[in-house]
């Protein structure tokens, strides 16, 4: 009701001061009633304003939190639709992506052979940069027993380009995908690398449950 | 001057100027590739390239395909197939069996509460049908003749084969194969690492490990992880082995664990299917390249932007089967379709591999 009248006002100031000169021409002796709102009713019925929308923005993001579970949202990198463009490594605001790298242990073949930490091409299964298929050399190779292998991230080295996954992929179990880390992002409400992104694979989830990871199927 | 004359009016300049902003919108709309970049765009340092590897040369091919006498599946997701003594043809997937006659018409359907992974076809329509831990005995109308014993809490059978009144079962998360009796009773397991029989294991990093049997009574094993195939009598001796090369040369086999499957012609020839790079390759008894049977080009590419989305974890490598009559079958998942390739050439020439 109050901003309802407060236009209203403002209206008929507006209408008043329009309205004025040709009084103004025609009687100039006598005293015309000024009904243009002070400087200090528009700054009252400017901070009306302010808080009627205000509390209307409240409302709204209540009402958008308890759909979204009672939390807020975080960007998230769909690892089935991610196509390992290489935008999560250029287009992230910070410096280094925050999109990194990450391994479902539990779906890993622990090969000698890995097709996420060796170049297809590679001619010896060492651990030798022309061998490795990670331009920073982020994936980790540790022997386990016999031909079982342990692959492990290192984050501060993973720029998160996608390669790795790509070769998990292509022959492996694709135990390798890519997360944004929420240590590391900074929840943009505009993710530049969601914007970016050819497969649509970013999409907003709730901050309580920000991943989402490979593995949950039976097959996997 | 025109316009005075009103040839020109202002409502033809307001159309033609928005004539030429529609064609405008057009051209710019015909000339942005829309669809996502099939290559990285952080340069050719980072792309992961296997155009060369998916190249095959015309002069190993000695199959055609027959591609009239494909047989769609009707699943969404196909695992296994199989031949019969009668000509038959059984694909397992989603939650049943489909059978197929010898001409590839539907002859019937099974339906299960579970998912079936693996089958073989004996004699008198006996179907064995493998699940994730146990095999079920079905005849061909879908009656269940017997329910095995669980093979274990890690259990994941991914082949069967059938050797005279024996069963041989794959089980990849025991990495052995179990050897059964017609009735179901364990005899022993097959591939256990044992030093004094030198027997190194099988390496097995995901669940694709198959199993064969020959007509000279030897059963046929993958070794996914060592790249190779180990031949065993049915008590489980090792009688050797052939492959163990791990490239993308076309005679050997690709990616951390291949061949992903594996079958046996008449004449002891073998057949192998590998996933990642789709090859299916014949050799000979003793692991000789004679030639491709189809080649990556011949398959839907394994990364289409979006289609994991679609396909989750389904597994989308190839199966393999030989006819009676030497054809090969090959289950091809993301077509769903059984697809018939037929022998043309003995052997490709010795100067193509």
């Amino acid at each position: 009701m109050r901003s309802l009248r407060l236009a209203g006002r403002l209206h008929a100031g507006a209408s008043a001061g329009s309205a004025r000169r040709p009084q103004e021409t025609h009687t100039m002796t006598e005293p015309v009633p000024d009904n243009s709102p002070t400087r200090r009713d528009i700054l009252r019925g400017g901070l009306r304003g302010a808080c009627g929308i205000a509390l209307t923005g409240l409302a709204a993001t209540l009402l958008g939190s308890k759909r979204a579970g009672g939390g807020s949202l975080v960007w998230q990198l769909d690892p089935y639709k991610c196509i390992q463009c290489g935008n999560c490594a250029t287009h992230c605001v910070l410096g280094v992506s925050a999109v990194k790298c990450v391994h479902n242990y539990r779906m890993c073949g622990y090969c000698d052979f890995c097709t996420g930490y060796f170049e297809p091409q590679a001619t010896e299964l060492d651990t030798g940069a022309e061998n490795q298929l990670c331009p920073t050399g982020a994936l980790i190779r540790r022997k386990i027993e016999d031909e079982r292998f342990e692959y492990t991230v290192d984050e501060d080295r993973c720029v998160g380009c996608g390669r790795c996954v790509k070769g998990c992929n292509a022959f492996g179990n694709g135990s390798l995908f890519l997360q944004v880390r929420h240590d590391l992002c900074l929840n943009c409400n505009e993710c530049s690398i969601a914007a970016a992104c050819p497969a649509d694979a970013f999409r907003r989830v709730p901050a309580h449950s920000p991943y989402l990871l490979k593995g949950a199927g039976e097959d996997e | 001057m025109f316009h005075e004359s009103g040839l020109i009016t202002k409502e033809l300049l307001v159309a033609v100027a928005m004539l030429c902003a529609a064609a405008g919108v057009v051209v710019v709309a015909l000339s942005v590739d829309f669809s996502p970049p099939e290559k990285s765009t952080l340069g050719e340092d980072y792309e992961y390239d296997l155009s060369d590897a998916s190249e095959i040369d015309p002069a190993l091919l000695i199959c055609v395909e027959r591609p009239q006498r494909a047989i769609p599946t009707g699943l969404m997701v196909s695992r296994a197939v199989a031949s019969g003594p009668d000509g038959q043809v059984c694909v397992a997937g989603d939650r049943s069996v489909r059978i197929f006659s010898a001409k590839g018409e539907p002859a019937g359907r099974l339906e299960f509460d579970d998912q079936p992974r693996c089958l073989a076809v004996g004699a008198g329509g006996v179907l064995y049908v493998g699940f994730r831990d146990h095999v079920r005995v079905m005849d061909l109308a879908g009656a269940e003749r017997a329910r095995w014993a669980n093979a274990g809490e890690k259990a994941m059978l991914t082949s069967i084969a059938l050797l005279g009144d024996e069963i041989f079962v794959a089980d990849a998360g025991g990495r052995a194969v179990l050897r059964y009796s017609a009735e179901g009773e364990l005899r022993g397991k097959i591939g256990l690492k044992d030093k004094t029989r030198g027997v190194e294991g099988f390496v097995v990093p995901s669940p694709y490990f198959d199993v064969v049997a020959g007509a000279d009574g030897l059963v046929r094993v993958v070794n996914p992880g060592r790249h190779r195939v180990e031949i065993y009598t049915p008590d489980g001796e090792p009688r050797g082995w052939w492959g163990g090369r791990r490239s993308l040369r076309i005679a050997d086999f690709c990616g951390c664990c291949n061949p992903s499957a594996l079958a046996i012609t008449p004449d002891g020839e073998y057949v192998t299917a590998e996933k990642g790079l789709f090859r299916v390759k014949i050799y000979d008894g003793d692991g000789e390249m004679l030639g491709v049977v189809a080649g990556p080009g011949s398959f839907l590419p394994e990364v289409v932007a979006g289609a994991e989305a679609q396909l989750g974890a389904a597994p989308t490598a190839l199966d393999l089967t030989v006819t009676r009559d030497g054809e090969i079958l090959i289950l091809d998942p993301r077509a769903a379709e059984v697809r018939v390739f037929e022998r043309v050439r003995e052997r490709a020439d010795a100067s193509s591999s």
